[in-house]
């Protein structure tokens, strides 16, 4: 059925404020992006009350709301990873649009992320109701087995105190709550395995015309690399979007996709059309964001939804070390700074905002952990990017941006010396590297002189043959890859902006330099143009053995709170719940120790199971009355399947 | 209003030439009288009545098609004044955009504060003929359907625009 | 005579064929009134109009659900399938025709008619012919794919009338079948429409084998049309057509709790300026013969009639064709948009539009593999 009137009910901040002192509420978690959603979602399921508090304002509930996402995005001269979504002073957000080179020894402070180099970091975070999911490309791979253990594996990076099979049935319940598309038998691989009949909740979308172009030129090329030999073979990727329901899904009872969001009746939210702009914002709904899951969380009548509140600050109490309570600042208005202040508190809190957010608000709470490790261990992905042109017209500009990759650089004994990567073939074309396709017409038309049958030739030459690999190269942790934050840098709530030092080691520049090898090798099998260049002009340039190359920001920000065995190795446990204060979780891709060449979401996702599995075994022993509200969940929880 | 009619006819005319796209296409976006608002707000209606003269001059005297493209080549994509705006107008079919005309034209021609490249509206960035040309959806709208990337593309010049001789 | 108005298995084929032939005329006109619009404008017109003509997509899928599982199958491509606008609906309501038009007062007042709830109070439980009107003049109603039926000549009030005549005759004649140890309901299964091929926000598709899912599919038809027992929102929060048509007379939505004609929720204006004057029932004979919008027109005519083909071979068997249905429909979309942009080139004060008059001579190839619901 429709969910056509799927909204979130909002507080106010006295609200909140009361119902805080009154000691209502058995978690407060900072942040609604899919982190914060799921929790919330996960404890709310369970009869416990949640505070949600939100940052940014949320309009995009409602359809017109939503709209005005796409208006922007249609009408904004950039089309950037933020362009849908309107500029808050009160709670910035990063655009790579005001990154620029880097001056050495000088920072640059024009941005909202605060950039102290060596090297310029564009990626970028979404400071949104539903956070970065509304802008993610929903790429939603797991992590192979042996990412987990890769300090003991290849003596690199650090290893994870859990293992590849202690996260698979939370992968399941995080495939799940995103709605994955995917066929097992396409992406058992590598390590990868399944519970025994497991299928995805729908089937893997349909590779792009594109795709089959390029598996029919390189499908079978062979690498030998540390003594093995890599072959490869373009798959198809798992998404995070409606496809067609496998009827096969949960013992056969299938999967119903979910639908739209919205206060109003609008038919949304179906399979995928192909719009081809899952970044930066899928104009039907069907990408998974995360207010889908907020939704879920609201319908069950206990969660408080707190938006344009601001959290400030998170207070330690010196009795015993337990966090007290949370500030926040609420603003009425995102034109003015004026806010007024509050604090709430529950019996324990989560910080949901994301890797740069959650080490700035420690940071600037002044808790830098005992280990000092809060900031530390900042990781991306660093993305090669190549582009040619293919010689026949590929139908590139169609389709998700993203359909199908290869795998093969993902795994082997070449990690003890250089950084693996994973491959994704865009069907967006040149779009990331030149600004495609509408730097292609200023360039035929002003460059090329053309117009009337040579125009719309060259068009079809130019744009409907674009082939652009993205190389997703691996970076390990790293301490001097940090958040940090100083009083000199804030936002126009008095908020310290965090500040970001980052480099890229010479393990990833191997790795780099790989793609590189490789990429050549794969235009070479096309027959198609490589039309590639580094310029040192370019703010993520750099020369590695002699070569020049840039990389751009995979926005996969991650290891600001690392997860570990001890107090000592990292700042939460495998919990993600903070070694330093019992009632304190830090939840997010900040937690994970090594990203390997997944995207960090469907990780990150499954943590959150993990977590709340164990928040609900904690709050039992505080013996909190579930009473009969736990009758009237397992309802709901049945009607939503 | 008889002259911005004609006006507009010819305007359609011109743009047909020079993205090759015929008037139904044109038409088709519903755009034709935003750029043609666009393009007198920018420039100025006796720059715009300059360039649609010459293309009038330019047509009348061709007696095939080969003579006409030369002409609108020489006499207004080559021309100092009309060039740069003539590809402005190309451009915008092609992307929805205003670009902002170049430095060298502004000081020679004219500042308008008006000409700042942009989008003529949401809708223009949707109907950009760069997707027809290519048989692709604009990224963001009009998506074409599950599945129908996996298909090659249709690329034809069914809606071209063709040459007519001797109008009247 | 009785007082059931499907009395033997003809009797609600034919109903059936009719059910298929309503759903699917009130396509154009929605569809006609949707793409009027200037895009980016009268958002909630737009959702709303989109909203109500992707159901009745599922509708006709549905109707052709129960029309299979009862061993038959429908015909798109039948001579008189799509009917000639203006038209009055296949069910029978005298008091108001049907055109292709633009966005307007009037052709919201029409939309409203067409999902107008039964006069009948609901489980009223009387025994007369429920909401039916009886009625002489076949002709008038086009029912060219459909043969009069032969018991008696009735029209009904409302869609919802229309269905529940099914439904009793449903139950009626599957009860005599179940009798004499047999069913009505002999269709093979694989000529069923599920949701592997059919699923969009306008809600899953049914897939009918007996009774219960019959009487199931057809509820769902009348509960997103006219509403669920009348109320404005069904028991899973959807708004039905009739209500969601009502929120643009009255320019504010409703919500939940809300009285019927008396919505509480987000006011919005809707701004019948901002529409291409599309001419009325436009015709391939409106357009000058040589001119592009006529050969566009006609192009946009055989299109169609090839994705009404496309569509009924996936109601033969073929589900699978269902796929790439919905990306024909997609293109259809664009074509018709292009149409309703054009001024009629003698008559430049009004813009063509799509005819909907199809060629029956031309039986166009339709090889694409791969629910039309989500194109539009």
């Amino acid at each position: 059925m429709t969910h056509s009137t799927r909204t979130i009910k909002q507080i106010t901040p006295d609200q909140a404020i009361e119902k805080s002192a009154n000691g209502e509420y058995h978690a407060v978690i900072i942040g609604s992006g899919i982190s914060g959603a799921i929790a919330a979602k996960q404890l709310t399921a369970k009869g416990l009350n949640v505070l949600v508090l939100e940052a940014a304002p949320a309009k995009d509930l409602t359809y017109s709301g939503f709209k005005q996402y796409l208006s922007n995005y249609y009408s904004n001269a950039s089309k950037d990873n933020n362009a849908p979504y309107p500029e808050n002073p009160n709670a910035p957000m990063p655009r790579s649009t005001t990154i620029s080179k880097l001056i050495p020894g000088q920072t640059d402070a024009k941005g909202y992320m605060v950039q102290n180099g060596p090297l310029a970091l564009d990626s970028t975070y979404t400071r949104v109701t539903g956070g970065t999911t509304m802008h993610w490309e929903a790429k939603i791979l797991r992590m192979l087995p042996e990412d987990f253990s890769i300090k003991s594996t290849y003596g690199v990076g650090l290893d994870w105190p859990i293992s590849y099979d202690d996260l698979m049935p939370y992968y399941r319940m995080a495939e799940r709550e995103i709605g994955v598309s995917a066929n097992v038998e396409e992406q058992g691989f590598y390590g990868i395995k399944y519970e025994q009949d497991y299928v995805y909740p729908m089937y893997g979308l349909p590779p792009s015309y594109l795709d089959q172009v390029v598996a029919k030129g390189i499908d079978g090329a062979e690498f030998e690399l540390s003594g093995e030999t890599l072959t490869v073979k373009v798959r198809p990727f798992p998404q995070g979007r409606n496809g067609i329901p496998n009827p096969n899904y949960n013992d056969g009872n299938g999967f119903k996709p979910v639908g739209a969001v919205s206060a109003h009746q609008v038919e949304q939210g179906g399979r995928c059309q192909g719009n081809n702009n899952c970044v930066p914002i899928c104009p039907v709904q069907a990408k998974y964001d995360a207010r889908k899951t907020l939704v879920d969380a609201a319908q069950t009548g206990r969660m408080d939804f707190l938006p344009q509140a601001v959290a400030s600050k998170v207070v330690v109490n010196p009795a015993d070390n337990s966090i007290e309570h949370i500030q926040f600042k609420h603003y009425k208005t995102t034109q003015s700074p004026e806010y007024t202040e509050g604090k709430v508190s529950g019996k324990l809190f989560i910080l949901a905002t994301n890797a740069i957010e959650n080490a700035r608000l420690m940071l600037a709470s002044g808790l830098p952990s005992s280990s000092g490790l809060v900031g530390k261990n900042l990781m991306d992905h660093t993305y090669l990017l190549t582009w040619g042109l293919l010689p026949e017209a590929a139908g590139t500009m169609r389709g998700t941006k993203c359909t199908s990759g290869i795998a093969d650089f993902r795994h082997g004994k070449s990690r003890s010396k250089q950084a693996a990567f994973g491959v994704d073939i865009h069907n967006d074309g040149w779009g990331w590297a030149t600004g495609s396709p509408f730097s292609d017409i200023e360039y035929l038309v002003d460059g090329q002189n053309k117009f009337g049958r040579d125009l719309r030739q060259g068009v079809i030459n130019r744009v409907s043959n674009q082939l652009l690999f993205a190389f997703m190269v691996e970076q390990v942790a790293d301490e001097s890859n940090r958040v940090t934050v100083d009083p000199q840098y804030k936002d126009a709530l008095g908020n310290m902006r965090p500040i970001v030092n980052y480099n890229v080691s010479d393990y990833s520049k191997a790795g780099i330099a790989f793609s590189s090898q490789a990429s050549k090798v794969f235009y070479q099998r096309l027959g198609a143009e490589d039309h590639s260049n580094y310029s040192p002009l370019d703010y993520g340039y750099f020369n590695y053995q002699g070569e020049d190359y840039y990389f751009r920001g995979g926005n996969h920000f991650s290891g600001t709170h690392i997860m570990g065995t001890s107090a000592e190795n990292s700042v939460v446990n495998e919990n993600q719940q903070s070694w330093d204060h019992a009632n304190l979780y830090l939840i997010g891709s900040g937690s994970m120790p090594t990203i390997g060449t997944s995207n960090t979401t469907l990780t990150l996702a499954a943590l959150v199971f993990k977590t709340t599995e164990d928040i609900i075994n904690k709050l039992s022993h505080y013996r909190i009355d579930l009473g009969n509200e736990s009758n009237t969940n397992t309802a709901k929880e049945a009607c939503h399947e | 209003m008889e002259q911005q009619t004609q006006n507009i006819k010819h305007f359609i005319e011109l743009s047909g030439a020079l993205t090759d796209f015929n008037e139904f296409a044109l038409n088709g976006t519903g755009q034709v009288a935003a750029y043609y608002q666009t393009l007198v707000d920018i420039v100025g209606q006796q720059l715009v009545d300059n360039l649609l003269s010459t293309y009038c001059s330019v047509y009348e005297i061709s007696i095939n098609e080969q003579m006409f493209l030369d002409g609108l080549r020489k006499q207004i994509l080559g021309d100092l004044k009309l060039g740069p705006v003539a590809r402005n107008i190309i451009k915008l079919w092609y992307t929805g955009t205003w670009y902002q005309l170049p430095n060298t034209w502004r000081q020679a021609y004219g500042k308008s504060d008006n000409d700042i490249t942009f989008f003529v509206s949401s809708a223009s960035y949707m109907e950009g003929l760069l997707w027809h040309a290519i048989d692709a959806n604009p990224s963001g709208a009009k998506g074409p359907g599950y599945g129908s990337w996996s298909q090659p593309p249709n690329i034809n010049f069914d809606n071209a625009w063709q040459f007519k001789a001797n109008y009247q | 005579m009785n007082n059931r108005i499907i009395n033997n298995i003809d009797d609600l084929y034919q109903m059936l064929d009719a059910a298929i032939q309503l759903e699917h005329a009130t396509i154009p006109p929605y569809l006609t009134a949707l793409y009027s619009i200037h895009p980016e404008t009268n958002i909630e017109a737009t959702q709303v109009i989109r909203a109500v003509l992707v159901e009745e997509m599922l509708h006709m899928t549905l109707s052709a659900n129960v029309l299979n599982a009862l061993g038959k199958h429908p015909d798109l491509t039948a001579e008189g399938f799509v009917p000639d606008f203006p038209t009055y609906l296949p069910d029978g309501e005298k008091d108001f025709q049907v055109s292709i038009d633009k966005f307007s007062p009037d052709t919201l007042d029409t939309f409203l008619n067409i999902e107008r709830p039964s006069k009948q109070p609901p489980d009223c439980g009387c025994t007369e012919l429920k909401g039916c009107i009886v009625r002489s003049n076949h002709q008038k109603f086009q029912l060219k794919a459909v043969k009069p039926l032969k018991s008696a000549t009735y029209s009904f009030y409302s869609i919802g009338d229309f269905y529940d005549a099914i439904i009793e005759g449903i139950e009626y004649l599957e009860e005599q079948a179940q009798q004499q140890g047999k069913t009505i309901f002999i269709g093979d299964v694989k000529f069923q429409v599920s949701n592997k091929y059919y699923y969009s926000g306008g809600g899953n598709v049914i897939v009918v084998t007996d009774k219960d899912s019959a009487i199931q599919a057809l509820d769902l038809i009348k509960d997103q049309g006219e509403g669920h027992c009348q109320q404005i929102f069904d028991p899973q929060g959807e708004i039905a057509h009739y209500y969601r048509f009502e929120q643009l007379k009255l320019g504010q939505f409703y919500q939940l709790g809300d009285e019927p004609g008396k919505p509480t929720g987000e006011k919005f204006a809707v701004d019948y300026k901002a529409v291409y004057p599309v001419k009325q029932n436009p015709k391939m004979k409106d357009f000058p013969q040589e001119s592009l919008l006529y050969q566009a027109a006609q192009k946009f005519n055989y299109s169609y009639f090839g994705f009404l083909a496309l569509v009924n071979q996936a109601f033969r068997g073929q589900q699978d064709l269902l796929l790439g249905a919905v990306c024909d429909m997609f293109r259809l979309k664009e074509h018709a948009t292009q149409l309703i942009r054009n001024p009629i080139p003698n008559d430049p004060s009004q813009n063509g539009g799509p005819t909907f008059e199809m060629f029956y001579a031309l039986q166009p190839q339709t090889e694409h593999k791969t629910t039309e619901a989500e194109a539009v």
